[in-house]
């Protein structure tokens, strides 16, 4: 059953990535700041779905220490190589999806509001 | 006597409760949800267990002894919760024990004081009082919620400040993250970073505490002792509860000669009356009379479960609002009502220009109107002048909001219940809770609409919710003590303690389904989970008046009370 553990996450994953790229598509017709802050809301939300299967996949290692020799170990397994090698392909998605999101919104990025969903969004890996 | 030591015991379980979930993730690594699963199930036990308690009290102990039964069992449950962090103990296993054995404290104590106080206004000549007695009795709860939330702080910032640290509730967190594997996570950071500018880390943002806190040492140093300081400071408070327990041990048992007289179970008067050959004095109810009674009451814990349910999101979904999207850059006017310095003197100001502009106020009370205005206003002033240009308010200072509203509403609600009363006009126990459900659906009401505002920008105004918690405070004065008070008045006298630990038991209930509820939280739009829960208070407000023949018959027959 090697594996099964991971498969929610990883359907999460794939879920928040597919919801990702449709928030880039709609980021090619933004028209003006307020479409921009809906957009960057939603793939606010989105990420912290990514952010969440990350730590979900990442918590079977949090019992090891960083750099420790289980971890090294367990970093060796055909089962987290698996693991990692899907997470990357679904992130590779995702991080071409962000790079056009990032750059339609260019325009829009000094607006009050905007700027403000921005923060929540820099914040993202250190708020609970 | 009851409000005292209602007020030392909820203030150590407020105390308590102010950290344990941030306990629980700072010592044990918990996410939210499994710390709420530990919190769920502590709430649970501390409101279902006082069945139990009704039934020993009813069946066994009598009122008194439960009661002081429960304040030593609570004493040791908070002794041992406090303990880990002083004897360096391991594991989760005492923290379970440890909750159990105040969930079984608070048991034996919490339904059968509010038994005991009851049956203080059995006698004819009170009983009028009762409602109003019981909004009293609840200031008592709130009073001592609304300090023990500062008094947590307190001992945590005194734990912190003696190795120059100051409080940050992420750090736990982000030491965690930082001192284990997170191989995926890190992966996700990169691509963050590589899209947006600025994006912060877990490492960088300790650093930058470090820095903050002129801590000079490592960071992996930094990320072992600060967590175990906080840990040690957490225990603190938990020690704090344990004393507060003996306190109002002590207020109970010291003042014991102005209940003595009430506290008797029907049980207890038919053992007296054997005992010295006698007819026993208690009244004989008739099983269908009792039946009746019993069915009125749990109508009433069916609708008053919806109440807890939609209430209890102020522990859950409203602080996440709290923190997600309510702007927390205030300014320093808005400021004045998150501080205790300047609120508790503005609240003193506003009491005084009441009292001294009140026609029917004598000189005396006019003049200690105009000092509490002076003095509140200069107070007030004081503590403005001390805030940073730019003040930022933390989500859990909203909670301070429901006990203090409580504790300056509950006046003018006596108040204006009597009023009612002297004109004939007083509406019956269970009106006024149904009239709480429809102010809670008002509440809520504010805050769908807040919600919808949500569609364009970041983060409302404070006001919002403030708004949001004075209607369900309203709401909660309508129901809560109105409701503790009608089973007093209804419960069949064998059964007052187990009707009390009922009353719990739907609150109960109530925190499991505001759980559930809140599950829907990420699923749907904010404004829609909101407009459920509106949804659902009406339609129990509507169940409530639908059913108000049977609720009014069964307080008017009443012929021994």
């Amino acid at each position: 059953m090697a594996g099964c553990a991971s498969e929610t996450p990883m359907k999460d994953l794939r879920a928040a990535a597919k919801e990702i790229d449709n928030i880039e598509e709609r980021s090619e017709n933004v028209q003006n700041a307020e479409e921009a802050f809906t957009i960057l809301r939603d793939l606010n939300g989105a990420m912290k779905d990514v952010r969440g299967a990350a730590l979900s996949l990442d918590e079977e290692y949090t019992n090891m220490k960083v750099g420790g020799e289980e971890f090294q170990k367990a970093k060796q397994s055909e089962e987290f190589k698996n693991k990692m090698s899907e997470f990357n392909k679904i992130n590779s998605d995702i991080d071409s999806s962000l790079a056009t999101i990032s750059e339609n919104l260019e325009p829009y990025k000094e607006d009050e509001e905007v700027k403000k969903m921005l923060q929540k969004l820099q914040n993202l890996l250190i708020s609970r | 006597m009851a409000f005292f030591a209602n007020m030392g015991e909820r203030f150590g379980y407020y105390t308590m409760l102010a950290i344990f979930v941030l306990y629980l993730q700072a010592n044990f690594g918990f996410n939210a949800s499994q710390a709420g699963d530990y919190y769920g199930g502590f709430l649970f036990g501390i409101y279902f267990l006082p069945i139990l308690g009704g039934i020993v009290a009813d069946r066994l102990l009598g009122y008194g002894k439960t009661i002081a039964l429960g304040t030593i069992v609570m004493f040791v449950g908070y002794m041992l919760l406090a303990s880990p962090g002083f004897f360096a103990m391991e594991g989760k296993l005492i923290i379970i024990i440890s909750l159990f054995v105040i969930s079984l404290g608070t048991g034996f104590f919490k339904g059968n004081l509010q038994a005991l106080t009851g049956k203080l206004y059995d006698d004819p000549k009170y009983a009028p009082n009762r409602d109003n007695a019981f909004n009293i009795f609840y200031m008592g709860i709130n009073i001592g919620a609304f300090f023990a939330p500062h008094a947590a702080t307190g001992v945590v910032n005194w734990m912190l400040g003696g190795k120059n640290f100051s409080y940050e509730s992420t750090i736990p967190h982000l030491s965690n993250l930082q001192a284990t594997p997170h191989p995926f996570l890190d992966k996700m950071t990169g691509t963050l970073q590589a899209n947006f500018s600025g994006v912060q880390t877990y490492t960088a943002k300790l650093q930058h505490f470090m820095t903050e806190m002129n801590f000079g040492g490592p960071l992996q140093e930094f990320i072992q002792e600060y967590p175990t300081t906080l840990s040690k400071g957490y225990s603190g408070a938990f020690a704090v509860a344990a004393v507060s327990m003996l306190v109002s041990l002590i207020i109970f048992t010291a003042f014991r000669k102005y209940y003595k007289h009430a506290d008797v179970t029907e049980k207890q008067k038919e053992q007296a009356a054997a005992k010295a050959g006698k007819k026993s004095e208690t009244v004989k109810m008739s099983k269908e009379e009792e039946k009746k009674r019993l069915v009125a009451l749990g109508l009433v814990f069916i609708t008053v479960a919806f109440f807890w349910m939609a209430f209890h999101q102020n522990g859950f979904t409203l602080t996440i609002f709290a923190r997600d999207f309510t702007v927390s850059d205030v300014s320093k006017f808005d400021y004045l009502f998150f501080d205790l310095r300047s609120f508790l003197p503005l609240l003193a100001a506003i009491g005084g220009l009441i009292l001294l502009l009140r026609p029917k106020s004598k000189q005396r009370t006019k003049l200690i109107g105009g000092g509490l205005l002076v003095a509140g206003a200069g107070l007030g002033y004081w503590a403005y002048s001390t805030f940073s240009a730019n003040p930022t308010i933390e989500p859990q200072l909203f909670q301070h909001f429901n006990p203090i509203f409580i504790v300056f509403l509950t006046p003018l609600i006596v108040g204006f219940f009597t009023w009612l009363r002297k004109k004939g006009k007083e509406p019956s126990s269970p009106r006024k809770i149904g009239i709480g459900m429809f102010l809670t659906a008002l509440g809520f009401v504010v805050m769908m609409s807040g919600a919808l505002k949500l569609q364009s920008m970041t983060g409302l105004s404070p006001y919002w919710l403030i708004g949001t918690y004075l209607t369900l405070t309203v709401a909660e004065l309508f129901l809560s003590p109105i409701g503790i008070s009608f089973v007093a008045k209804v419960a069949p006298p064998r059964f007052s303690g187990l009707a009390q630990g009922g009353w719990l038991g739907a609150t109960a209930i109530g925190n499991l389904l505001a759980g559930l509820v809140g599950k829907l939280w990420d699923i749907v739009e904010i404004w829609q989970f909101f407009a459920l829960l509106v949804g659902l208070t009406i339609l129990s407000g509507i169940f409530i008046f639908s059913i108000m023949r049977i609720l009014e018959n069964a307080t008017k027959s009443n012929p021994e009370k």
